[in-house]
């Protein structure tokens, strides 16, 4: 109940983010958790099971895709639009909180 | 000529941990998990490995990667036992689940399950003491009587195990819903 909540609000937690941004390029399965390692610089690192768990939720809720492959037998992952239209509205988001967090650290040093 | 070695199958939702500690212990003295069955695990003989084993229930369906992630992530499909999958890995691979979510949605899978049995006992069980305490002086029926009596039996032979399990899963859902 709480995944699908949070992405009724719109708002993506950090792992669902991450795969969301990595998918900016279609990827498969693999490379999905290996762009996960990269963007964050090695902190996060997603397991298999959580990979599969959010790739289903996200199918479910139409924001990514299957993209159709001749060559590959492996399962390719793209944004959809209304997958591309969330993490732009999840990012600005984000970046919010970033300008807000920097104001409060400012505050707490003048101090 | 394999050697085995078999280990009991206690439930799952019960022992899941302790299990999964004790195929690493049992890998570590040369026995591998080769199969799951309901009345207990086998294990083959082997060389001694240090490794890790993890669980997860899933409901696959035909086309599927659920295996190919997993392979891709680390770790080997041992063998399954209807919805459970188990699991080997090397010493350092990243759990199979890295978010609270997504985990919390492994047990509900069997939650939901459970509860089909549960409820089935408990209506069968009320059902038959509303039969024997109220109908059975209006309408006098020898084969409902058996019957009757046959349902409590069957319900009461599954209410125990049910309740037990699903107030296993759901203990442990409230536990990761309580990590932080």
């Amino acid at each position: 109940m709480a995944r699908k909540k949070s992405l009724d609000d719109n708002i993506l937690t950090d792992s669902t983010y991450l795969i969301l941004i990595s998918l900016v390029e279609p990827l498969h399965g693999y490379a999905i958790m290996q762009k996960v390692k990269e963007v964050s610089n090695g902190e996060i690192e997603i397991g298999p099971a959580s990979l599969y768990t959010i790739l289903k939720k996200l199918q479910t809720a139409e924001l990514i895709m299957l993209i159709e492959q001749d060559d590959s037998r492996k399962k390719i992952y793209g944004l959809t639009e209304k997958g591309k239209e969330i993490l732009i509205t999840d990012i600005d988001r984000r970046k919010k909180m970033v300008v807000l967090g920097d104001e409060i650290i400012e505050k707490i040093r003048r101090r | 000529m394999k050697e085995y070695k078999k280990i009991y199958n206690m439930g799952l939702a019960f022992e899941e941990e302790k299990l999964m500690r004790k195929f690493e212990k049992m890998a570590s003295e040369g026995y591998l998990l080769e199969s799951a069955g309901i009345v207990s695990y086998k294990l083959v003989k082997a060389t001694p490995v240090q490794c890790l084993y993890t669980m997860d229930y899933k409901i696959l369906g035909g086309d599927d990667n659920y295996f190919e992630i997993f392979e891709s992530g680390g770790w080997e499909h041992v063998c399954s036992l209807a919805d459970a999958h188990f699991f080997r890995g090397k010493v350092d691979t990243v759990p199979i689940y890295t978010d609270k979510n997504s985990c919390i949605e492994k047990y509900k899978t069997v939650l939901h399950r459970f509860l089909v049995p549960l409820i089935l006992s408990i209506l069968g069980v009320m059902l038959s003491v509303l039969y024997n305490q109220f109908l059975s002086e209006i309408i006098k029926s020898d084969i409902l009587n058996k019957v009757s009596y046959v349902i409590l039996l069957i319900s009461a032979m599954m209410f125990l195990p049910s309740i037990m399990t699903t107030a296993a899963l759901k203990r442990r859902i409230d536990k990761i819903r309580g990590m932080r």
